[in-house]
């Protein structure tokens, strides 16, 4: 008799506690799939067809063979990882920098940490006026310092320049994003026990032993994870560039995604434009798999 | 090769939003090569910034520090041959045991293979070589602290400075630590300068205690020194536990002579100290140790309140009739409950006697001679 009850009222914890699952469980995987699993899918799909918003004929995989076969592609490519690489590296390199100097106790830090959210809190819009205002070949602060200097001898239209196209975008992207490396990094910096620089000090490591030895283990889970984040985003990005230059001049800064888009808007052909959004999803699964299998991100410095 | 430490009137100060703290003031002590010193006081008396100086971590803002014969005042912590053991412990929490114990032989570039020589003779002497692959966050507290011992052993040092590396770890860890820090002192050929707040560990393990009050140097003698002979009744009442008892009391004239006469006491007094002090309130010290239950040249009614037992001895802690605190030790306490009434006999010759300010008249070997008449 006991047994039975026994089984019986485990048998009623487990349905319970199945039930729980399952109900804490369908509405995520109802979620999911209505917008995530189904629009890939879709999108995908989309790509097979020849005209598939209009008279909708199977096509294969010859959107794909047309994409990868255009005379520009190897250039949007290029755009892209350049865009995408410079970007993530410099707004890295300059979150780092800042992080390290507010870090030390310096007077003003706290200020400076304050105007860091700045950049990143402005629209995009607004952020490109301003460079674009300060490139400006006519009443631009830039050109104006670089003829005084005798840099240059005539100011240059950075945003509508082929060779400076790209870099004029990649410096007011690094500006805006700059700053998102900086709050990651000087948070994780922050959680150093200062008493493993002052031990280092007193075993007899030089301030620069000490930051290759203390300070870049512990970023190390930082780094990869802003590398990684902040990579994808930018190779995603459209905005900023597009909004800047519409992906000139003449293709200088015509990325991917703005590849995308102008295949879509410009020249309504959606199974080209899905096919090559297709083609980066699968170009940045590859660098992600890669990415892990290198980097091993999950290894932390543990305490 | 140890070498003496010199502080000549250091002073440190930190100055924050206009205000001045005084963090370490006119501290001038030399503490000998290869001695074991223990820098003693209560939290914020100045011990950690004692110790940081030497160490090179802090700036004095006067004052002059130096290592035998060499001025180290201005010099970096690199330059000075240090080791120093952290409250914090601070291993790298990122490398594993053994690179921890070696990197400061690392960057002063030591090769690799007398590296490991000397990490494995560490991990031998100090029972980790078990652990040596590991990482800090694999391993107990006591054996980080051993870790973290092990690289300041490794190293060498002239000076080895250690600030409360044993407060997080349990009793009995401490005790088996101890035993060791002193092993790595008799090992070294260095001169070791050991913070603490615990003033147990200070008498057990050194040659000699700094004890800091406020950031000024209260007294700097051997432990038995410091217990039996302290120059204030500041220390009188930090070293040893209980705390010493204080007794207020006045300096009278009597037909015997001079008297320390307080509740219930007249400790007959040398007239060559207290003649010119007739009048003045003093305070007796007694420790609770010297308080016994039978015998002693004077006494003392001690109403009893709580009764601790510590192994065999019996701590009772109560008050005298006019409501000062007092402490007394005994293995005869066993019975004693409490509202009892007890009277508690003392010597003359174990007291202090305090002034006003808290600085010693003499001790009780001065008052030892002035036996009471009516006394067998």
């Amino acid at each position: 008799m006991s047994t039975v009850t026994s089984v019986r009222s485990s048998l009623a914890e487990f349905d319970e506690r199945r039930l729980l699952l399952l109900a804490t469980f369908l509405p995520l995987a109802a979620f999911f799939t209505l917008v995530w699993a189904i629009p890939i899918a879709y999108a995908l799909g989309m790509s097979l067809f020849e005209n598939p918003t209009r008279a909708a004929s199977f096509a294969g995989l010859s959107n794909y063979v047309e994409i990868l076969t255009a005379e520009q592609f190897p250039l949007f490519l290029w755009n892209s990882v350049l865009y995408a690489v410079s970007t993530t590296v410099f707004s890295l390199l300059l979150g780092l920098g800042l992080a390290l100097v507010v870090n030390q106790q310096i007077r003003g830090g706290s200020v400076l940490r304050t105007m860091m959210i700045f950049p990143y809190l402005l629209p995009t819009l607004v952020v490109i006026f301003i460079w674009q205002f300060l490139f400006d070949p006519n009443i631009g602060v830039v050109n104006q310092w670089l003829v005084d200097f005798g840099v240059v001898a005539d100011p240059i239209a950075f945003f509508s320049t082929i060779e400076w196209a790209m870099a004029a975008v990649a410096v007011t992207s690094v500006w805006k994003f700059g700053s998102f490396a900086f709050f990651i990094l000087l948070a994780r910096l922050q959680a150093i026990d200062p008493n493993l620089y002052e031990r280092a000090r007193v075993e007899g490591a030089s301030t620069w032993q000490a930051f290759r030895d203390i300070t870049v283990p512990h970023l190390r889970g930082a780094i990869l994870i802003i590398l990684l984040v902040r990579g994808i985003w930018m190779f995603n990005k459209f905005d900023i560039i597009y909004l800047s230059t519409r992906g000139g001049p003449l293709n200088a800064t015509t990325t991917l995604p703005i590849r995308v888009y102008e295949l879509a808007f410009n020249e309504v052909n959606f199974g080209a434009a899905t096919a090559l959004a297709g083609i980066m999803f699968f170009l940045l699964a590859g660098v992600a798999v890669v990415y892990f299998r290198v980097f091993e991100p999950e290894k932390e410095v543990t305490h | 090769m140890a070498r003496p430490i010199h502080l000549d009137s250091v002073r440190k100060e930190y100055r924050s939003a206009g205000s001045v703290h005084v963090a370490v003031d006119d501290l001038t002590l030399s503490i000998p090569e290869g001695s074991f010193t223990t820098l003693v006081g209560p939290s914020g008396c100045g011990k950690t910034t004692t110790l940081r100086m030497i160490a090179g971590l802090e700036t004095p803002t006067e004052g002059r520090l130096s290592f035998g014969d060499e001025d180290v005042t201005g010099q970096s912590p690199q330059d000075r041959n240090c080791a120093m053991v952290f409250q914090s412990i601070a291993l790298y929490p990122h490398m594993t045991v053994r690179r921890n114990i070696g990197y400061g032989l690392k960057v002063q570039g030591v090769p690799k293979d007398e590296r490991d020589r000397r990490i494995d003779e560490a991990a031998e002497t100090l029972q980790i070589t078990e652990q040596l692959e590991k990482m800090p966050a694999e391993l107990s507290g006591g054996q980080q602290q051993r870790v973290a011992l092990g690289s300041a052993f490794v190293q060498d040092p002239d000076v080895l400075l250690l600030d409360e590396p044993m407060s997080d770890l349990d009793a009995k860890l401490k005790a088996e630590l101890r035993v060791e820090v002193q092993r790595l002192h008799q090992e070294l050929d260095a001169t070791v300068v050991y913070v603490t707040h615990d003033q147990t560990e200070a008498m057990t393990m050194s040659d000699q205690v700094i004890l800091l009050n406020q950031g000024r140097l209260e007294q700097f003698a051997p432990p038995g020194e410091l217990f039996d002979a302290p120059v204030s009744e500041y220390v009188a009442r930090f070293i040893g536990t209980p705390s010493t008892n204080l007794l207020p009391a006045t300096v009278a004239e009597t037909d015997d002579g001079y008297a320390l006469a307080g509740d219930g006491f007249g400790v007959l007094a040398p007239a060559d100290r207290f003649a010119d002090r007739v009048g003045d309130s003093i305070t007796v010290g007694i420790r609770p140790q010297y308080l016994s239950a039978d015998g002693g040249d004077y006494e003392l009614t001690v109403i009893a309140g709580v009764v601790e037992q510590l192994g065999t001895e019996f701590v009772v802690h109560g008050h005298t009739p006019d409501g000062t605190d007092v402490d007394a030790v005994s293995t005869a306490f066993g019975a004693v409950e409490h509202g009892d009434e007890l009277v508690v006999g003392f010597d003359p010759g174990d007291l202090f006697v305090f002034d006003a300010d808290g600085r010693t008249i003499c001790h009780g070997d001065a008052l030892a001679g002035e036996t009471p008449r009516q006394s067998p």
